[in-house]
């Protein structure tokens, strides 16, 4: 069997383009970019996500102590880029996967071992519960408690807007272990089964009707200890490293579907004239932007490096890129956008690119840190900074 | 490929020639080894020399060299009659009857004896000696482009046609395809970009400095909260341009360097938005160094397609039925 160093990533590219190519009938189920739900969708992403593993392309990216073949964030990248060429969807799951997994290998290489692979492949669903009704962009504030007593962690408490949740079976949390008014000093990462008494979600949905996220209430859940990610109140590191991740290849991945919306609008819209060439243009140009600068930061983490707070630009510029586009779509797609039942797609997506700048640290949030951490600009409340 | 540290000494190298422009760019590049440094690391060499050109607001003729360079007639000339701005990437020269009919720019007085223009299809070299130049003027005298608008003799003007028009190549090779026009523009879209995000960054600094030391209401304005995003929105707009024209380069297509030619100019027009907001009253006076780096990188984004031009372009192609090309990221 061939191992990552044998295989570089544009040996991978290539064998994965022609692949995609030679299967291009069987895969075609992949090719629709609208399912009426979002489970629907989740579970067309699964399907593709396992016939990808079957095939060893999904394996490659993932270290070998977890299931896969080898080979880092460079070949997931090419992964998500080469289904993007040639139309296909991305996994839903490998939204939520790509902010994940890495954090679970390194912070928690016996989970990483035992459950990742099948996260990956697409045979189960872990959701991300980080924020909460009063911790929102404010994370350091959150509240759910976990105890320990004896071998577990017994937790208490809420999380919202927690995207898959009603279909995980696994909640990657962070929770209170530290005092109440320990802010990021007492915070730890727990991996919870959303089969354990105690834990009920409920779907949250969207203004557009899109059910896809969710809130989770704990009542005394038991946890067993050796589902902590990281060491007991080490858990806002992980958070801060799983960040680089969703500011990175989450952003890679989006522009990948941005490119494909892109592609997509531009078949539909009749109009020729230069307005509308030249809106389309500028979506186009914000999404390479994106392309660009979110593959310098994969290639930075592929690298070992911590990205730290100029990956707060690439946030920005993911925001700017989806909202952008879809904004585009509404306007090139006047008026089906307001009047046709069929353009159900785009009024969804348009609402979903709304949430680009709230999500992973608002816009606001991620313009302080800029202002802050990059440009050394003085403090807001108005003392001298120095350096 | 240039590390870090050789880069940064070459960036000093490149800052202290420009703090008093050459009037003649090519040779003092050559007295700095320029051939050897672009032999080992182009892109590096060529982002490193325009974003400083773009940061110290120098003018020079170094963009000429670039086209000149890639057309591969560096024996033959050192200056470009670029298009005139209103004619995006070309012609600059169209044949009429037994004339030439010359409209473009250049971007400093032409001292050399001939010139390279794109004429109809084609790309020439003409002699400069029968044509007379006058300022361009406009929004940024200061840039010291001047403009060519002459009818003259195609007999007395052309010297050789290089590429297309029936013209015999230039040190080109028995069956190769010269470069043309069109990698010319692309060269020197790549190496606008750059300096167009020399002139936001400075533009960046400056606002910044400003917001620092500024004090209302007992406050620095750079500690209120606007002000800040605002910074912070335009520095965004500037990595993200930034991350582009460095992809530009190893992607390598016209499409890609026309691209970040155009990132670069939006990733401008938002930081002069923001930086002239907070920069107040002091912004808008002329001894302010703001107002410069406003009017150059609208100039620099004037020349070889704006922005929107640019835009208007691709999207068209795009409706047209392209598949949304996905740059070269390396």
């Amino acid at each position: 069997m061939l191992t990552a160093e044998d295989l570089s990533t544009e040996d991978y590219r290539a064998g994965l383009r022609s692949w995609l190519i030679e299967r291009q009938s069987a895969l075609a189920p992949y090719r629709s970019t609208h399912a009426a739900t979002h489970a629907e969708l989740v579970t067309l992403g699964r399907q593709l996500a396992r016939e990808l593993w079957d095939a060893d392309w999904k394996r490659w990216g993932w270290p070998r102590d977890a299931g896969g073949l080898g080979g880092g964030p460079l070949h997931r990248a090419v992964l998500y880029d080469e289904l993007g060429g040639q139309g296909l969807l991305l996994p839903e799951t490998d939204y939520v996967a790509e902010v994940l997994g890495d954090a679970t290998i390194r912070f928690a290489p016996e989970i990483a071992r035992k459950l990742l692979a099948d996260f990956v492949s697409g045979r189960e669903i872990w959701a991300q519960g980080f924020s909460e009704p009063e911790a929102g962009s404010d994370l350091a504030s959150l509240r759910t408690r976990a105890v320990r007593d004896g071998d577990d962690y017994v937790v208490s408490g809420q999380k919202i807007w927690t995207s898959n949740g009603y279909l995980a079976d696994r909640l990657f949390t962070l929770v209170r272990t530290g005092t109440p008014d320990s802010r990021h000093r007492g915070i730890s990462a727990l991996l919870i089964d959303t089969d354990i008494p105690g834990v009920t979600i409920r779907p949250l949905t969207y203004a557009s009707g899109l059910d896809e996220m969710a809130e989770c209430f704990f009542d005394d859940v038991r946890v067993p200890a050796d589902r902590l990610i990281g060491a007991e109140n080490a858990g806002w590191g992980v958070a801060m490293f799983l960040l680089q991740f969703e500011r990175g290849m989450y952003a890679w991945m989006r522009h990948v579907w941005l490119r494909g919306r892109i592609r997509e609008l531009a078949a539909q819209v009749k109009a020729t004239d230069t307005a509308s060439a030249e809106a389309l243009g500028r979506a186009y140009q914000t999404v390479c932007a994106l392309r660009a600068r979110s593959a310098a930061t994969v290639r930075r983490l592929a690298a070992g490096e911590m990205v730290g707070p100029e990956a707060s630009a690439d946030k920005v510029l993911l925001a700017t890129a989806e909202q952008t586009t879809l904004d585009t779509a509404r306007q090139l797609l006047f008026p089906a956008f307001e009047t046709d039942p069929a353009a159900e797609g785009w009024r969804s997506d348009w609402w979903y690119t709304r949430a680009a700048s709230v999500y992973g640290g608002s816009g606001e949030v991620q313009r302080t840190i800029l202002a802050d951490r990059v440009l050394h600009l003085p403090a807001e409340d108005g003392r001298e900074r120095k350096g | 490929m240039m590390d870090e540290e050789t880069l940064g000494l070459l960036r000093g190298s490149l800052r202290q020639l420009l703090t008093t422009p050459p009037a003649d760019i090519a040779a003092a590049l050559a007295d700095l080894g320029w051939a050897e440094v672009l032999a080992e690391d182009e892109p590096a060499a060529t982002t490193a020399l325009f974003e400083e050109q773009g940061d110290t607001l120098t003018t020079t003729a170094a963009l000429d060299g670039v086209a000149v360079g890639t057309l591969g007639l560096g024996s033959v000339t050192s200056r470009v009659i670029w298009p005139h701005p209103a004619d995006g990437t070309g012609p600059a020269a169209l044949r009429d009857g037994g004339r030439i009919r010359l409209r473009g720019i250049v971007l400093s007085a032409l001292t050399d004896e001939t010139a390279v223009v794109p004429l109809g299809d084609a790309v020439a070299v003409v002699r400069t000696g029968g044509l007379s130049t006058r300022p361009l003027g406009g929004l940024d005298p200061d840039a010291g482009w001047l403009l060519v608008d002459a009818a003259i003799d195609a007999d007395t003007l052309i010297d050789a046609a290089i590429h297309g028009d029936g013209g015999v190549g230039v040190g080109v090779g028995v069956g190769e395809s010269p470069p043309g026009w069109e990698d010319a523009v692309a060269a020197a879209r790549r190496a606008l970009a750059s300096e167009i995000l020399g002139v936001s960054r400075r533009a960046l600094i400056v606002a910044g400095d400003h917001v620092r030391s500024r004090k209302q209401f007992g406050r620095a304005i750079g500690s209120y909260q606007s002000v800040r995003h605002r910074l912070a929105e335009g520095h965004a707009a500037v990595v993200g341009a930034t991350a582009l024209t460095a992809s530009a380069w190893v992607d390598g297509t016209p499409w890609a360097a026309a691209t970040a030619k155009a990132v670069a100019g939006w990733a401008h027009a938002d930081v002069v938005r923001h930086a002239m907001q907070v920069c107040g009253g002091m912004g808008l006076s002329e001894e302010f160094p703001l107002h410069r780096l406003v009017r150059r990188g609208y100039l620099l984004d004037s020349l070889l397609g704006s922005a929107r031009m640019i835009a208007r372009e691709q999207g068209g192609e795009l409706l047209a039925g392209l598949d949304p090309p996905g740059i070269v990221v390396g």
